[in-house]
């Protein structure tokens, strides 16, 4: 009766312990081998967007996003209405599209639109200088649908933010948002599994100052 | 219910029957153990812990009873030998169980229910929401001789609970298994209704 007991016990013990999940799809986040991501000081990170058109939609959209990809609130992300307070500062490159609703877009990604993330290192070459900045662009080589701009434009912005996260290099698989040239709507399992590994990775280079 | 207390006049409560309020603290072990590179585990701060019992007096020694027990508290992510603070969860568990005496002017309880996590914030690992799981709970009462019988039986309650654990988020994130989690509670209780021995 007793050894029946004990093993009872050991098996409760046993089964109280789940293995943790192996995260080993993902790719490479650093840059030249230096590392950077927000420290949880910095969390949430303040964001501004241009006002104009739906820019800002766009990346409360891609906060939400990113902010989904973390299960213990790793990051997060805050709206700002000044941008001489914010950590990221996201604009317009030259020209707006309208702010309507579009038609859905049903159709293979175009690309309509690109964007580029700028962090720019002090003489330290341990922190950035100032705010992060991204621009997003409109594409003029050809004409495209309002539907076909804004999927373009949800894709790249959450593209782009996922720079703004840390996520330094491109992936080299097309099925990820991260991929240079985005096909995709939305993070995949790798780029999810990747921002997780990174957010538990010690950074090397540390923001800018608030 | 807890609104409803003050209201409740004491003479719809038929003899046998008592309500009991204990107010105390709670520890929780963690809710999960993950590792991402390094080990990371999430586990709720100590908080404050109510908790209601109604319970009917019987011939028997066993009085049967039902237990309603809320907590709060934040939620913590340890790593690396820090402390991060990243969402609060308030638990609602309910129980139904049978105390009786042991030794004089000590209880003790048994009973089971199930228990619900109601986060602040439906972010990460609660992204998808969170399920309703069975808990198993056992308690000790003890009524300090000097306030037996008089003073609404007031006295400290023991509290140990267990259950399971896991989200839709942390099944979806390749968490096949769940956890199993311990609570303990420390608290002082007093009978708020009715007639009859305490109850933990
Ligand atoms: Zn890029």
């Amino acid at each position: 009766m007793k050894r029946r007991l004990i093993i009872g016990a050991v098996l409760l013990v046993a089964c109280s312990e789940p293995t943790a999940p192996g995260r080993t799809a993902w790719y490479s986040f650093d840059f030249a081998g230096d590392v950077f991501r927000w420290p949880e000081s910095r969390v949430p990170v303040r964001y501004y967007a241009d006002t104009r058109s739906n820019m800002r939609d766009l990346v409360e959209r891609a906060i939400g996003t990113w902010e989904d990809q973390v299960l213990y609130g790793e990051f997060s992300g805050e709206m700002v209405n000044d941008s001489t307070v914010a950590d990221v500062i996201v604009t317009w490159f030259d020209s707006v599209p309208p702010n309507v609703p579009p038609p859905p877009d049903n159709g293979p990604p175009v690309f309509a639109c690109d964007g580029v993330t700028t962090l720019q290192l002090d003489s330290t070459g341990t922190a950035l200088a100032e705010p992060i900045h991204t621009q997003i662009r409109i594409t003029t080589a050809q004409v495209y649908t309002a539907a076909q701009v804004a999927a373009c434009l949800r894709r790249v912005t959450i593209h782009e933010l996922g720079h703004t996260l840390g996520l330094l290099q491109e992936s080299p698989d097309q099925q990820d948002i991260m991929y240079s040239t985005v096909q995709v709507s939305a993070p995949s399992a790798r780029d999810h599994q990747t921002v997780q590994v990174l957010y538990h990775t010690a950074p090397t280079i540390a923001p800018a100052p608030r | 219910m807890l609104l409803l207390l003050p209201t409740c006049p004491l003479a719809r409560l038929p003899a046998q029957v008592a309500l009991h309020a204990t107010v105390g603290a709670r520890y929780t072990s963690a809710l999960v153990h993950d590792s991402i590179v390094i080990p990371v585990d999430v586990q709720p701060a100590i908080g404050p812990a109510l908790a209601l019992a109604i319970s009917q007096h019987t011939s028997s020694p066993w009085t049967p009873d039902a237990n309603l027990d809320v907590s709060w508290s934040s939620l913590q992510r340890h790593e690396s030998g820090t402390t991060s603070k990243f969402n609060s969860v308030t638990t609602i568990a309910f129980t139904v169980g049978v105390r009786r005496e042991i030794a004089h002017g000590l209880t003790a309880r048994a009973g089971f229910g199930a228990i619900k996590h109601l986060p602040s914030e439906d972010i990460g690992m609660f992204r998808t929401g969170t399920g309703l799981w069975a808990l198993g709970t056992a308690s000790l009462y003890w009524t300090p001789s000097a306030l037996r019988g008089v003073s609404r039986d007031i006295g400290l309650s023991l509290r140990y609970d267990v259950h399971r654990f896991s989200t839709a988020a942390l099944h979806a994130d390749g968490f096949t298994s769940t956890q199993l989690v311990h609570r303990l509670s420390l608290g002082i209780g007093m009978r708020v209704l009715g007639k009859g021995a305490t109850a933990p």
